[in-house]
């Protein structure tokens, strides 16, 4: 009983956990640059049975046969799939079109990685992002020249990419973090990186359609679960009953 | 009637083991490749019953056979066909028919798998979710510069720079005799592996778990009655002593 129980407490955890992430999605459906997240499942060690109660004299008394002790998260990863583009024709707002990150000056001298290129132009000329965190480009150009674009935006703003993008870690405000030990590669539109359009947001890419049946069947997943531990129940109840 | 107690108690033991299993089950309904578990029950080896009491001369009397309860004889993995989701990543990968990854654990061991949800590590590395590598024909790692690698249907993976690398999807003859392992994996004790052929790779497809919730909710139902029905019996025979030792003996 015990054990029927545990089984149906670690798949519980589990689903929340799903849940937990499908929630995460749907708030963020509306969040410029944001990338879903999904979380798949894997199914915990076996355990040995014991033919408990069994003669001696039958053979399958040590049988080996091996019952499972439920399931649990095996990953949670982000799907890093293009967003759709929406047009916003303010002239600092960029959205890359392929798979590389802008980078932001974390204030320390390393780099964050954000997809969200919702800019602004500072007095000093820098284009910052909505926290004042400034974007690395390879050289500042002047405001005006800005607005006319006269020079390839792929020159001057560059992106990067690490090998392993599932080394990033969200730090929310729409920033990745680089874990220690990740190359970073540092390029441009001829490096495959992608192209940048200014004028462009990229929306989140969370397809909600997607989202709510997950969510529809995680929360029945949940709920057929819960039966086993209900079951679980019964039978103990029944065990407690046997003598009355 | 002591005998019968413990018959109804080893039939109580069988269906809380089968309920437990049907647990784990449930608990794998979103679980990547997973295959249902079975357990299979048995009774015990026939015994020979002989009548002693009622004999004028104390002889055996013999009366038949009987099985006196009931055990796990064996528990069987059902390798059904999952249902196949599209995700469109291009290191998803479902196994449509006969067939397992091979993937090599930190300790050496060759593991295999059908949960083909793989990521590039930063080496470049394809490797399980869990950072394990996943193994070619000739059991070495596969090296990939990008994410988006073309895959055919028989596992051939074309890379950037024209050369390729066979994914090796091997299966079992014996099918029964692999172990699963936990984390979405299998391990082989004393069966034989052969090439995988009847199977067709999909590449941006991920297969899902072969339960159906609603066999296993009857499964679960028949279990708890099951159960249920052996208590009574435990009951009953627990009030038929009570009669015997209380008021037959009454004087």
């Amino acid at each position: 009983m015990i054990r029927i129980l545990q089984t149906g407490r670690t798949s519980l955890n589990a689903i929340q956990t799903k849940m937990d992430s499908i929630a995460n999605n749907i708030a963020n459906v509306q969040t410029k640059g944001y990338k879903s997240q999904k979380a798949e499942f894997e199914d915990l060690v076996y355990d040995q049975i014991a033919n408990r109660g069994v003669p001696q004299s039958q053979e399958v008394r040590e049988s080996g046969q091996r019952i499972g002790i439920g399931s649990r998260v095996k990953s949670i990863n982000k799907d890093f799939k293009q967003g759709p583009l929406t047009e916003t024709s303010n002239t600092y707002d960029l959205a890359i079109e392929g798979q590389g990150f802008f980078g932001i000056e974390d204030g320390n001298g390393g780099i964050y990685l954000t997809r969200d290129g919702a800019f602004t132009m500072d007095a000093a000329g820098r284009l910052a992002d909505s926290n004042g965190r400034y974007l690395v480009v390879n050289r500042n150009i002047p405001p005006e020249q800005w607005t006319d674009m006269d020079v390839s935006i792929d020159e001057i703003i560059p992106l990067f990419t690490v090998t392993d993008k599932q080394d990033l870690v969200s730090l929310g405000d729409n920033l990745y973090d680089i874990r220690e030990g990740t190359d970073l590669y540092m390029g441009g539109y001829g490096d495959g990186l992608g192209r940048i359009r200014q004028g462009f947001l990229e929306e989140s890419n969370v397809d909600l359609t997607e989202e709510l049946v997950g969510m529809l069947t995680t929360q029945r997943a949940y709920e057929l679960n819960t039966r086993s531990i209900t079951a679980a129940d019964e039978l103990w109840a029944m065990t407690n009953n046997l003598r009355r | 009637m002591i005998r019968g107690l413990y018959t109804a108690a080893t039939g109580m033991i069988v269906q809380e083991r089968k309920m437990e299993n049907v647990s784990q089950n449930l608990a794998n309904v979103e679980t990547g490749a997973f295959k249902r578990q079975e357990v299979l029950a048995r009774s015990y080896d026939n015994v020979n019953i002989s009548n002693k009491a009622n004999s004028p001369d104390n002889r055996r009397a013999p009366i038949g056979q009987l099985q006196l309860g009931v055990m796990i004889d064996d528990v069987h993995t059902d390798f059904d066909q999952g249902q196949l989701n599209q995700t469109n990543k291009p290191l998803d990968l479902a196994i449509d028919g006969d067939g397992f990854f091979t993937i090599l654990l930190p300790n050496g061991q060759h593991a295999y798998s059908r949960d083909g949800s793989f990521t590039v590590n930063r080496e470049g590395l394809v490797t399980t979710k869990k950072g394990y590598p996943v193994l070619d024909t000739q059991m070495r790692g596969i090296y990939v510069d990008t994410e988006d690698i073309a895959i055919d249907e028989r596992g051939l993976i074309r890379l950037a720079d024209g050369s390729t690398a066979q994914l090796n999807i091997v299966d079992f003859p014996e099918i029964q005799t692999l172990d699963k392992l936990g984390e979405n994996m299998y391990t082989v004790g004393v069966g034989q592996l052969v090439q995988a052929d009847e199977f067709i790779l999909r590449q941006g497809f991920l297969e899902q778990s072969n339960i159906n919730p609603l066999d296993e909710l009857v499964k679960m139902i028949e279990i708890s009655r099951s159960f249920e029905s052996n208590q009574r019996v435990i009951q009953s025979l627990d009030e038929t002593l009570g009669k015997a030792v209380n008021e037959v003996g009454r004087l």
